[in-house]
């Protein structure tokens, strides 16, 4: 059984086993810090029955929401809009063939299209409800 | 009544009009496998990986560029320098 869940930093004391992979960068603890407190829906992973961490994904959001870009050498080009990218993707061997890495873009793609914000929260009663978070108002759309 | 919620997942509202992604040119394998999950070769940045290798920029829209303007390829590579972000 695979679990996705929010990246947690006791994961980068575990890790290892997934970035020991040739081509899985590992970084400095800055860099992952950074992504994890900026960008924390965007830092997911998977986790195997007996709590392992099979693989990740790490990414951000970034660019401009206003049709193009306004300076640089790309200035009127549409090539910066506002997007979700994805910084690395990987999954230890061990796990692979079994589709976690779609799992993990599915999961980054529906972070980057999200069109409202929204809280899941348990209460004291043990009921999970969404919240929805709208400018002017917090209410309750599901219990 | 007191009611104590525990937020258990954040969402928010990222809005983005695609996906983008590098990937090193001689990865074959994970290409092949962007290319199922939708991702299109966008443009190729020439020695993005410390000067040795390229990269292929992929681009996936989402839903809210439905005019596909974001992700039309390029024919000419770039250089990193010339990237946006």
């Amino acid at each position: 059984m695979t679990s996705l869940q929010r990246f947690r930093l006791s994961d980068l004391l575990t890790f290892n086993s997934v970035n020991l992979d040739p081509l899985t960068e590992t970084y400095n603890i800055g860099f992952y810090l950074e992504y994890y407190t900026r960008w924390p829906e965007y830092f997911t992973s998977t986790v195997s029955h007996d709590n392992r961490v099979q693989g990740y994904v790490m990414g951000k959001s970034e660019g401009v929401d206003n049709g193009t870009v306004q300076s640089g050498p790309n200035k009127g080009s549409s090539y910066g809009l506002w997007h979700g990218h994805v910084t690395c993707l990987t999954v230890q061997p061990m796990y692979r063939r079994l589709g976690i890495a779609r799992q993990l873009m599915d999961s980054l793609e529906t972070v980057s299209q999200e069109t409202v914000s929204t809280v899941t929260v348990v209460s004291r009663s043990c009921k999970k409800s969404i919240v929805v978070i709208n400018p002017l108002s917090i209410y309750l759309i599901a219990q | 009544m007191i009611i104590i919620l525990t937020p258990l997942r954040v969402s928010s509202q990222y809005n983005g009009w695609f996906v983008d992604l590098f990937v090193r040119a001689s990865n074959f394998r994970a290409r092949e496998m962007y290319e199922s999950f939708g991702y299109v070769p966008f443009r190729r940045v020439l020695g993005y990986y410390s000067g040795e290798e390229d990269a292929w920029d992929y681009r996936k829209l989402l839903e809210r560029d439905k005019d596909g303007f974001s992700c039309i390829p390029l024919e000419k590579a770039i250089e990193p320098e010339e990237l946006e972000w």
